[in-house]
């Protein structure tokens, strides 16, 4: 690398399998690579501004959102998205009933995720699914603990809100007393 | 069925599409290959540096009534490029296209500094595509922009092209508005202007974003015009042009703006504080959050489980009181983010308590089991005791089908066994101090205070010093893990750890993150070693409790 960047480096090699995998979380398999690519080039361009130590990591979430939002110009990539999610079935299940009934779940737990307000459905998902904690949270979304902490109690409602409103729309459907399937 | 939140969080948990990164296919991707990647783009690249210290507000040309989905496309022709060009500009011999893309936006957008920023156009400002407004009202709408909480928090620039008529460089940027970072939203963005550098000068900007696409109006314009209509109609013929869709900046409409923005967020994070009461509190009440009632409350039975089984209560606590009070938290695998309170009949009290004793597993003539492993009573992964008569009995053979038990109350009470069914977050009274650290002191005194700032010291030399051996009297089995501890704490009420909080905020103390995980309802300060320092071993500390009804702070266990 150009006149080389013992910390640049450093944050690559530890960190580059997870800014991959939040990512991976966030947009198809096809706009990964591009995705990683250019968050970690940003931070390369910011490698000054990187925080110590572990803190680095959040950082880094936060510029990949950045990047992954400069993607995310169009809703229908994030309907690919929640469809190919959807399709998952949970690794620990047997009965093919149930994987129908588990990929239903994710797909609504997801769609129920998008209709939520963008900083929340990022606080929910750096909760959950990168299992930051609050400070690093809000490291990565650049607002203050306190507000990280009133977002998350105020999100996580909304989410099981909006599940459970999705979920009675599919009970009280024509289609589902007909049978229907999911 | 209806889910609860945990559920819902568990199911997204659950919904995750790359759940363990150490088992990632990385496309065939390796690191040094990305690493090479970088070293030649960043050949063409500039390292960016946003001076932090003076940019913490900017000015944001928006020219376009909010609300609509406009992408404004200005171009300026050739002729006025030919005529920028014959101004024989002279740029710096050092100065790339994208330093005088980048110092343009942190001055104009950062700093408001609008003189210095036009220091960097090649042509009058209205030539150039800066907006519409008039060479006047450039310096006005700055004034807005600061005053109404703008901040440049994230700037990208990099060059498209470059030719003989100029070098093209975009430039990504985000922004907080309208004190958004204060109501907790993310900032807004992505942005994307063009700037044509021509001799190191900006010839041309054209603006490439959507308004509509970084929720800016969904977020805060739309919902704040709402207020304003709704709580000060009058206000509207000095701030919009027109109502709700324009605005209208004039040296009598920006105090105004400045002073209903503030209005309006204290009013939101007031009302999102409100919510979050409905549940655990972690940390500190919000200021104004009514206490539980009566402050002090007698103990009627106690769980405590820390191994949590499949169908368990899982790791927590669970108190019920003589006045009706079931207190409980659970700190995994559904964290409650803090103690809750919902309240029971007196016959919902005597159910639990008879339901405790008929199980047979209390003998009053037993003694209490003694601690194991450093938790109190622990028989099996936690502990259940129970009044009977005047004396709190204590489990002492295998519980796990009292665990379950207690741990579905909310499935088998009946609904006449509830005051109040709902969970609301359990305000305390009063906190518990707590100093702890291997350095400290370990026969009393006043030693352990000397790392504290002057007015935290102050506040603690003049409060109630909960002596271990004092709480140890209580409950002998209980606290017996604690005797000989360096465990020193305090009794103050809320106000002082406010107030005590603040002061060690203002001192610089780092309060440590992710331990909240422990009960979700403490907080912690780090007093030898700051949070950079911190690598596992947090040195001396200072933890504040909740303090429970019968006089234990919550950290105990008993």
């Amino acid at each position: 690398m150009a006149g080389g960047d013992a910390r640049f480096r450093e944050v690559h090699d530890r960190f580059y399998r997870d800014v991959y995998a939040y990512c991976r979380r966030r947009t198809d398999a096809d706009s990964v690579d591009d995705a990683v690519a250019d968050t970690f080039m940003s931070a390369w361009r910011k490698s000054d501004e990187i925080p110590p130590g572990d803190q680095a990591l959040p950082w880094l979430y936060g510029v990949a959102y950045r990047v992954l939002t400069h993607q995310w110009r169009s809703d229908i990539r994030r309907g690919r998205l929640t469809q190919k999610v959807a399709s998952l079935g949970g690794t620990s299940m047997s009965l093919p009933e149930e994987i129908v009934i588990a990929g239903h779940e994710y797909g609504q737990v997801l769609t129920a995720l998008g209709a939520l307000r963008q900083n929340d459905q990022e606080i929910l998902r750096l909760t959950v699914w990168e299992e930051l904690s609050q400070a690093d949270i809000a490291i990565a979304l650049g607002i203050s603990v306190g507000a990280v902490r009133q977002r998350f109690y105020a999100a996580k409602k909304k989410l099981a809100s909006e599940y459970n409103r999705l979920e009675s729309r599919k009970i009280q459907s024509p289609a589902a007393q007909k049978g229907g399937g999911w | 069925m209806v889910k609860t939140e945990e559920q819902v969080i568990t199911l997204l948990s659950r919904a995750n599409p790359a759940p363990d990164a150490s088992t990632l296919d990385l496309n065939g991707a390796f690191r040094t290959t990305h690493l090479a990647e970088y070293d030649a783009r960043s050949k063409n690249m500039t390292k960016l540096k946003i001076d932090k210290s003076n940019s913490t507000l900017v000015p944001r040309r928006r020219p376009v009534i909010v609300g609509a989905v406009a992408v404004a496309v200005v171009v300026i022709g050739a002729l006025i490029l030919l005529q920028i060009r014959d101004q024989a500009l002279v740029a710096s011999d050092t100065t790339t296209p994208v330093d005088t893309a980048e110092a343009f936006f942190e001055t104009y957008h950062g700093r408001f500094d609008v003189d210095q920023a036009f220091t960097y156009l090649g042509a009058d400002p209205g030539a150039v595509g800066l907006g519409t407004a008039g060479a006047a009202n450039y310096h006005l709408l700055a004034r807005f922009f600061e005053e109404t909480g703008s901040q440049l928090v994230d700037l990208q620039c990099e060059e498209l092209s470059a030719s003989p008529e100029g070098t093209v460089v975009s430039c990504t940027w985000w922004t907080h508005d309208f004190f958004s970072d204060d109501l907790g939203l993310r900032p807004f963005g992505p942005k994307v202007d063009e700037l044509t550098i021509v001799d190191g000068k900006v010839v041309s900007i054209v603006t490439r974003h959507d308004y509509a696409v970084n929720e800016f109006s969904d977020q805060i314009w739309e919902p704040f015009a709402d207020w304003i209509g709704e709580n000060h109609p009058d206000d509207r013929a000095v701030m919009y042009d027109p109502y709700p869709t324009g605005w209208r900046i004039t040296e009598e409409s920006i105090p105004v703006w400045e002073q209903r923005l503030r209005e309006y967020v204290a009013e939101v994070t007031a009302e999102e504080t409100a919510e979050e009461t409905t549940i655990g509190l972690p940390g500190l009440p919000p200021v104004g959050a009514t206490p539980s009632t009566p402050e002090n409350g007698e103990l009627v039975a106690s769980m405590w489980e820390h191994i949590g089984a499949p169908g368990s209560f899982g790791n927590g606590w669970l108190y019920l009181y003589a006045d009706g009070r079931l207190i409980w938290d659970q700190a995994d695998p559904n964290p409650t983010g803090g103690w809750l309170e919902q309240r029971l009949t007196p016959e919902g009290v005597e159910l639990i308590r008879s339901e405790i004793i008929a199980t047979g597993l209390f003998d009053p003539d037993q003694p209490p089991p003694a601690p194991n492993g450093g938790f109190p009573r622990e028989v099996n992964g936690g502990h259940v005791q129970v009044r009977n008569g005047d004396q709190l009995v204590y489990v002492n053979r295998v519980v796990h089908e009292l665990f379950e038990r207690l741990a579905e109350l909310w499935s088998w009470m009946p609904a006449g066994a509830w005051q109040d069914t709902e969970a609301k977050a359990y305000v305390p009274s009063r906190y518990a101090v707590c100093m702890h650290g291997a350095t400290v002191a370990p026969t009393g005194g006043s030693d352990h205070l000397s790392s504290l700032p002057a007015a935290a010291r102050d506040l603690l030399a003049g409060a109630r010093q909960l002596h271990m051996d004092e709480l140890i009297g209580v409950d002998p089995a209980g606290f017996a893990w604690l005797k000989g501890s360096t465990e020193y704490c305090y009794d103050i009420t809320t106000e002082d750890a406010r107030s005590l909080a603040t002061t060690l905020e203002d001192g610089g103390i780092d309060e440590l993150p992710g331990r909240p995980t422990y009960d979700g309802s403490e907080v912690t300060y780090l007093l030898s070693v700051s949070l950079e320092e911190y690598n596992g071993n947090p040195g001396i500390t200072l933890t504040v409790w909740p303090m429970l009804p019968h006089g234990v702070p919550a950290f105990t266990g008993a």
